[in-house]
């Protein structure tokens, strides 16, 4: 069911047996796996069911490192999350991704993937996907067009697959509403996470309304999955009992902050242009209109061992259509013209390219593939964990009188490298291949460098309490009852996109609280 | 470098490319009597393109700007020496399978960011200088 906060009477206290803070894709993962259990669950989302500015407001914050997105537009503060704004692509991990890699300061999960392949295939269903299938076996099944023979000694074909995309809050919303045992809670921010004095537990929350209303939760296990950023602000202002903020004993509560850098890194120029197997990497061709994946190249494990660089991927980008004629159509069709010269320009433009228009719209029709005299090839690299690369507490407040937080993101040498290594193997292989040249533009980090609005590492996983925030159950070390969901427990970012992996630990964290909760 | 400069290169290397990766006919034998103009027939009808590449290679390694040194870095090293005396076809086989053991084994040079093999690009400049 769900119930407006600003509803709750005055400083009630209102008790519950697990709570969860923030309504995401791992907040409403957990709140969907508590429906069946035998115990209370409470879900807070700071939002409605629509955006609001004035919500979205609280999310403001100063980017004080490279240039990054704005806070506040990189994410989305209502039900659902940031899944309202989300793509869609599904990757689980790579098997690298999870060991300890001694070229990469930092790396290393407290477990392996093996641990997480039967949460990954469980999480196929929750994003809305097909089987489990991230190899060129199965690329090679679902593909009609085939795979080029790229996939040689020194690059492995990975697969992309594509979620509708899911959005959390509209999907799951009914679910939510009918369960009896989970009661969501909208326009309730958490403003501060209260714990004994000895800070071994944590025994309620403050929820405020923004239109001022306050009042408590006590809960017996709370987990915190309000996103990659906001999970260490909320940490970090809870200070009254510990002044560095609660699981911050070894300042590390806000550091390692990473993103996905993503950009067109080069050129492709093929041999044979009009291959329809190209098409099985372009992004935006096959991934998205036709068989909702992608076949992605990335170096094999032991070339990353051996030149000692991050997994990053490679992927092309389908330029669509390189037709004059096609384009003058399209600005008739859409009444873009300026007036009966202009009309009478692109209809000449329209006749003279007649065979390219027909060419071009029985391809759109068809979903075929138009042969590309290049491909701009896309990466999607990764950083390396560097503490210095952080959120803190600024000075200017929020509505709620919460700091507004200020974002350092640093990138490191080791994901530059790896990027243009990555490149270069890549080059080698369509060489060695026959298949093609490829340029490389990339160098080094551009200013306008694009990212994947993942935000990873703010509060990371590690067995040992010196290095990490939460433990392997998500848990924060030294408090008993209080775990976090989302990426920010992700020690390493990997190449991949993260909500397949943050569904995924949602359901081996609900499956934990279960456990501990008798169920 | 500018933008037309870029883009004749690019424009050059898509001709190149076309001589390099077409299809093989037959192998050929070994002559001693190595001659720039033979390695050079493989660009057939492409010369102008490949000029473009070899200048830009050339460039950056001015050491290499002459034909008897060009000559006896694409002849010398690994792999079978070209056929000389075959015809363009079987120096095109040659110069074809040569690249792709060069990408094979990271004998790659870079030109405008584009990669390379270094039998490739040698061969442009020595169409550069002929």
């Amino acid at each position: 069911m769900f119930i407006d906060a600003h509803e709750v009477p005055e400083e009630t206290n209102l008790d519950t047996d697990v709570c969860i803070i923030g309504a995401g894709a791992a907040g409403i993962t957990l709140a969907r796996e508590f429906r069946s259990a035998p115990f209370r669950t409470c879900l807070l989302e700071s939002g409605g069911f629509e955006y609001d500015t004035t919500t979205q407001d609280l999310y403001k914050g100063q980017n004080i490192g490279r240039t990054y997105y704005d806070l506040d537009v990189c994410r989305l503060r209502y039900f659902g999350g940031t899944t309202n704004h989300w793509g869609g692509d599904c990757r689980p991990l790579n098997l690298i991704d999870f060991e300890e890699q001694p070229w990469v300061p930092y790396s290393g999960w407290p477990f392996g993937i093996e641990e997480l392949l039967p949460y990954y295939r469980r999480a196929q269903e929750v994003c809305q996907l097909g089987p489990y299938g991230y190899d060129a076996g199965y690329l090679q099944e679902h593909i009609a067009n085939g795979l080029l023979p790229l996939d040689k000694a020194r690059m492995v074909t990975e697969v992309m697959q594509f979620s509708p995309p899911t959005h959390f809050g509209d999907v799951y919303r009914p679910e939510i509403k009918a369960a009896v045992n989970v009661t969501a809670y909208l326009n309730a921010n958490v403003t501060n996470i209260e714990t004994r004095d000895t800070t071994k537990a944590v025994t309620r929350l403050r929820i405020a309304t923004l239109s001022g209303r306050r009042f408590w939760i006590t809960a017996k296990i709370y987990i915190l999955a309000a996103g990659g950023i906001e999970n260490a602000r909320l940490l970090l202002v809870s200070n009254k009992t510990e002044a560095a903020g609660l699981g911050n004993e070894h300042d590390l509560v806000g550091r390692f902050f990473m993103d996905h850098p993503e950009y067109i890194v080069g050129l492709l120029l093929p041999v044979n242009p009009g291959d329809e197997k190209w098409a099985t990497y372009c992004q935006d061709y096959y991934g998205r209109k036709r068989w909702q994946m992608l076949g992605t190249l990335s170096p094999r494990k032991s070339i990353l061992e051996h030149d000692q660089i991050l997994h990053c991927s490679i992927g092309l980008i389908y330029g669509g259509t390189p037709s004059e004629g096609w384009n003058a159509l399209h600005e008739i069709l859409h009444g873009n013209y300026l007036g009966a010269k202009q009309f009478a320009s692109d209809l000449w433009r329209v006749l003279t390219d007649i065979e390219d228009v027909v060419r071009v719209g029985y391809a759109k029709l068809t979903h075929g593939f138009l042969p590309q005299t290049t491909f701009p090839i896309y990466c999607w690299g990764q950083t390396a964990p560097n503490p210095n690369s952080r959120v803190t507490l600024g000075d200017k407040r929020d509505m709620l009188d919460l700091p507004r937080l200020k974002l350092d993101l640093q990138l490191s040498e080791l994901g530059r490298k790896s990027i243009k290594r990555t490149l270069e193997i890549f080059a080698q292989t369509l060489g060695e291949t026959g298949l093609g040249r490829a340029q490389m533009t990339f160098d080094d980090w551009p200013s306008d460098f694009h990212y994947g609005n993942h935000h990873i590492g703010t509060t990371r996983m590690s067995a040992d309490a010196k290095r990490g925030v939460v433990n392997a159950d998500c848990r924060l070390h030294g408090i008993g009852n209080l775990y976090v969901a989302g990426s920010s427990v992700f020690p390493t970012s990997g190449s991949a996109n993260p909500t397949l992996t943050i569904v995924a630990l949602a359901l081996r964290l609900a499956d934990h609280i279960k456990r501990s909760m008798g169920a | 470098m500018n933008g037309l400069t870029r883009r004749k290169v690019f424009i050059a290397l898509a001709a190149v490319l076309s001589v390099f990766l077409r299809r093989r006919v037959f192998g050929g034998i070994l002559s001693d009597d190595i001659l720039a103009d033979d390695l050079v027939g493989v660009f057939e009808g492409h010369q102008s393109s490949a000029k473009v590449v070899g200048l830009e290679y050339l460039r950056g390694v001015p050491g290499e700007a002459t034909e008897t040194r060009l000559v006896s870095l694409i002849c010398s090293g690994h792999g079978k020496p070209p056929p000389i005396g075959c015809g363009p076809r079987a120096i095109r086989e040659w110069a074809s399978a040569r690249s792709r053991d060069d990408f094979g084994a990271g004998r790659v040079v870079e030109v405008q960011g584009w990669v390379l093999s270094a039998t490739e690009v040698r061969l442009c400049a020595l169409a550069a200088l002929s």
